[in-house]
């Protein structure tokens, strides 16, 4: 009996609180000026948002230079430099047909 | 900015989307600020009331509705106009006030003075709300003011917050188990 009579009087006061949620609210209405404000800081946040993505993409920038300049000097080494005649410095010096040299090795083997 | 629009406010495609609405948003969406201070406009009062639900405080009421269409203009891009324009913010809204609410709780006075969410006490009820809410997690307090506070159905809060109906229905179980503990709890 008691048990039954503690359950209603829980009930009861679940009701009580489910009645009481549904007045629960703050009224509060936008003054004239809300919109305003949000605007102000719609400008403010597009600066912002200018300053986030440098941010953002400065270090990515930074890493992708810093690969790419690996990489040259990578292909750089790898790569075997043309020796340098005596010859060749000679006529590129005379200002003359920068391909003369190899005919004159040509006629070096000949 | 003038904005021209094709029809009165108010008139429908069809699928409930405002054909006005529409327009201001495609104009928000190429960055008219004039176009989206009118969205505001529509949908302030709406916003103010939903967050009024959670929060006792004016500033908190007003920070979340700011942040409310600040989050929408940085996000129109990806509103995607298959719902109406006020359930997407809503759901913004939403998430904003659980947030908030979260955060309150985590900055919270360990000396534990309750946390002001109620109007003022209503004096014909032995229930303090206030009191009895702020002993609640905030996702139940959360889920409570959904189903008892706005009405809202299970479906309706998993549609608008976007979460699973099954999150909502355990959630709104674990919620009212909870409840009445507190209410047999002496406080």
């Amino acid at each position: 009996m008691t048990r039954s009579m503690d359950r209603e009087a829980l009930e009861r006061r679940v009701s009580e609180v489910t009645r009481l949620l549904a007045e629960h609210r703050l009224v509060v209405d936008p003054d004239p000026a809300f919109v305003d404000r949000v605007v102000a800081r719609l400008s403010r946040e597009e600066g912002w948002m200018f300053a986030w993505a440098a941010r953002r993409v400065l270090p990515v920038t930074l890493a992708v230079a810093a690969l790419l300049m690996v990489a040259v000097l990578a292909v750089d080494r790898a790569t075997p430099r043309p020796v340098a005649t005596a010859s060749a410095s000679t006529t590129s010096q005379q200002g003359n047909d920068p391909l003369e040299w190899l005919l004159e090795d040509g006629r070096g083997v000949r | 900015m003038e904005l021209a629009l094709p029809l009165a406010m108010g008139m429908t495609d069809g699928a409930g989307i405002d054909a006005e609405e529409a327009a201001l948003v495609a104009a928000s969406r190429d960055g008219s600020q004039a176009a989206f201070a009118r969205l505001i406009a529509r949908h302030q009062t709406r916003v103010f009331r939903l967050a009024g639900r959670f929060f006792r405080q004016r500033e908190d009421v007003e920070d979340v509705a700011q942040d409310t269409f600040i989050t929408a203009w940085r996000r129109l891009p990806t509103y995607a106009a298959r719902a109406p324009f006020e359930h997407w913010i809503t759901r913004i809204c939403l998430r904003l006030c659980y947030a908030r609410l979260g955060a309150a709780r985590r900055r919270e006075a360990p000396a534990g003075t309750p946390e002001t969410v109620a109007p003022p006490r209503d004096v014909a009820s032995s229930i303090d709300l206030a009191r009895l809410l702020s002993r609640l997690a905030p996702a139940d307090r959360f889920v409570l003011l959904l189903l008892d506070g706005e009405g809202w159905t299970v479906k309706e809060i998993a549609d608008r917050i976007g979460w699973s109906t099954a999150n909502v229905k355990v959630r709104a179980f674990r919620a009212r188990r909870r409840l009445r503990r507190a209410l047999t709890e002496p406080s």
